[in-house]
């Protein structure tokens, strides 16, 4: 349930996001589902629901911080990074995120939380410093800062809280029926049907709802391409560092293995078969190959002449 | 069970994976004839000594394991420490086979000991593309993995990927996850 909003595509980072999301709502709904079962009066019930989505909400900028391992970072640490986020959000009209952090993977990526601007989180890795130029890194931002100033988080941690609580409404009513409305219908023999129909019924709602919400999610990055293409007026380089944070060779290490060994920090991960086309359907992000050919469309409108300005001031 | 098999005592648990480095060594040598990929001849197996007395021995022992099998005899044999303070057995012969052999042998002579664990990476020297490259395999991923060093420490991973690309077409055992390509800068040999 909590969310978070990353430039690109990575595999490993996306799995461990929408493990702990699922893991967190499948807690959620099964122990509001248990409260239920153990015949706990229902607004007691939704009282525990909206503290705990309330949990959920204000402390999401922690969670995602604690799911990445990012550390977060002084100005004194990393004076650049924080001087060209200063420069961005003030360009942009908000306030500049309460923390930036950094992910020590050289695999380039970035991502934003917080459910409001002042209390925003932008996140990068290493690979997205080291990997990808000044003016690149600057168009990463821009997107990150937008989906700030858009406040995506907080639409998208309500939008699904609103998709939980639509689903264990659906769960409480089949039970309802089961419990409430079974001495009308058969005897006994139907309890057990009835109870894999909710059961049914939960998945499905569920599971269609998250379809929704990843087509909500692709589309606030179309949002927040566009937004930060304005912000540093040059959408050519936020397309260039998209490519770059896509290209499959950039997630090969240059780390030694037997650094790895040694640190013994040598993760086992199960190497999953078609692993990668998992991610692909449940997809928070569109292709790149639609960013980029959106953002050369905004190159051309922005520019008519053909000149590409260096930057184009809001105010 | 081949004659491979017959050498470690035929510990059908640990069949799979011998049998997996044996189908990458018997690949290369196919793709000689219809690939810019060719064996070398080199190999090597890098792992973590430690203070026991094995590691003492080991030299003496390698020594005399493969002396004593007719599969990997005549096998050129080196050990070096490195600056990760990791110990490389090196093995060079033109013959493949013998050479593969000769890798498994060593791992023998770990397993033999309970002392897999120590055992970080097998390595096969290639030649792709008219350049020296690598394929690793990890011990503890089962599992190969291309590497193209091109200087102390830089690696092209565009070739990487195209070397990856012919190893998974001939059904080597692959690594998939490319956050997993881990170097090893500076191989002996």
């Amino acid at each position: 349930m909590m969310r978070q909003n990353s430039i690109g595509r990575d595999s490993g980072l996306t799995f461990r996001m929408y493990f702990t999301m699922f893991m967190l709502a499948a807690l959620f709904v099964g122990f509001l589902g248990l409260l239920f079962a153990l015949g706990v009066n229902w607004i007691f019930i939704l009282v525990i629901a909206v503290l705990m989505a309330g949990f959920q909400y204000f402390f999401s900028d922690k969670l995602v911080l604690w799911t990445t391992r990012a550390k977060v970072v002084t100005a004194e640490q990393e004076p650049k990074l924080h001087a060209m986020i200063e420069r961005l959000a003030e360009r942009a009209g908000i306030p500049k995120p309460k923390r930036i952090a950094i992910m020590e993977t050289h695999v380039p990526n970035a991502f934003a939380t917080g459910r409001n601007p002042k209390n925003a989180v932008v996140a990068v890795t290493r690979g997205l410093m080291e990997r990808l130029d000044q003016a690149e890194v600057e168009a990463v931002l821009g997107h990150e800062l937008s989906h700030v100033k858009n406040r995506d988080v907080a639409v998208m941690t309500w939008a699904s809280i609103i998709v939980i609580m639509a689903g264990y409404v659906m769960q409480m009513m089949f039970w309802m029926s089961l419990f409430g409305g079974g001495r009308d219908r058969r005897e006994g023999g139907g309890a057990g049907a009835y109870l894999m129909l909710a059961w049914v019924g939960a998945i499905v709602v569920y599971f269609l709802s998250q379809i929704l919400l990843l087509a909500l999610s692709r589309y606030r990055e179309f949002a927040a391409d566009r937004g930060g293409a304005i912000l540093t007026g040059a959408p050519l380089n936020l397309a260039s560092a998209l490519e770059k944070i896509s290209d499959r060779m950039y997630r090969i290490p240059e780390k030694d293995l037997r650094q790895v060994e040694h640190a013994n920090a040598f993760f086992i991960v199960p190497a999953l078969k078609g692993g990668d086309s998992i991610v692909h359907l449940f997809s928070s992000h569109p292709p790149v190959e639609k960013r980029v050919a959106r953002l050369q469309r905004m190159h051309e409108e922005m520019n008519p002449s053909g000149i590409q300005f260096r930057e184009l001031r809001s105010r | 069970m081949g004659l491979l098999g017959g050498l470690f005592g035929g510990k059908s648990a640990k069949a799979p994976r011998k049998g997996r480095f044996l189908t990458a060594v018997n690949t290369l040598e196919a793709l000689k004839a219809k690939t810019d990929l060719r064996p070398t001849g080199k190999a090597g197996v890098v792992f973590n000594p430690s203070g026991d007395d094995f590691f003492k021995k080991l030299p003496q022992e390698l020594a005399n394991t493969i002396a004593a099998n007719p599969a990997a005899r005549g096998v050129r044999l080196d050990l070096m420490d490195d600056a990760y303070s990791s110990r490389w057995v090196v093995l060079e012969d033109k013959d493949m086979p013998r050479l593969a052999a000769s890798v498994l042998l060593v791992d023998g002579v770990f397993s033999a000991k309970e002392l897999r664990r120590h055992l970080l990476a097998a390595v096969i020297q290639v030649e792709f593309e008219r350049r020296k490259a690598y394929w690793i395999y990890s011990y503890k991923r089962e599992r190969f993995h291309p590497f193209v060093p091109t200087g102390e420490k830089t690696r092209d991973g565009k070739a990487e990927m195209r070397m990856g690309e012919l190893m998974s077409k001939e059904k080597v055992a692959l690594e998939g996850t490319l956050e997993l390509w881990y170097a090893l800068w500076g191989i002996p040999f």
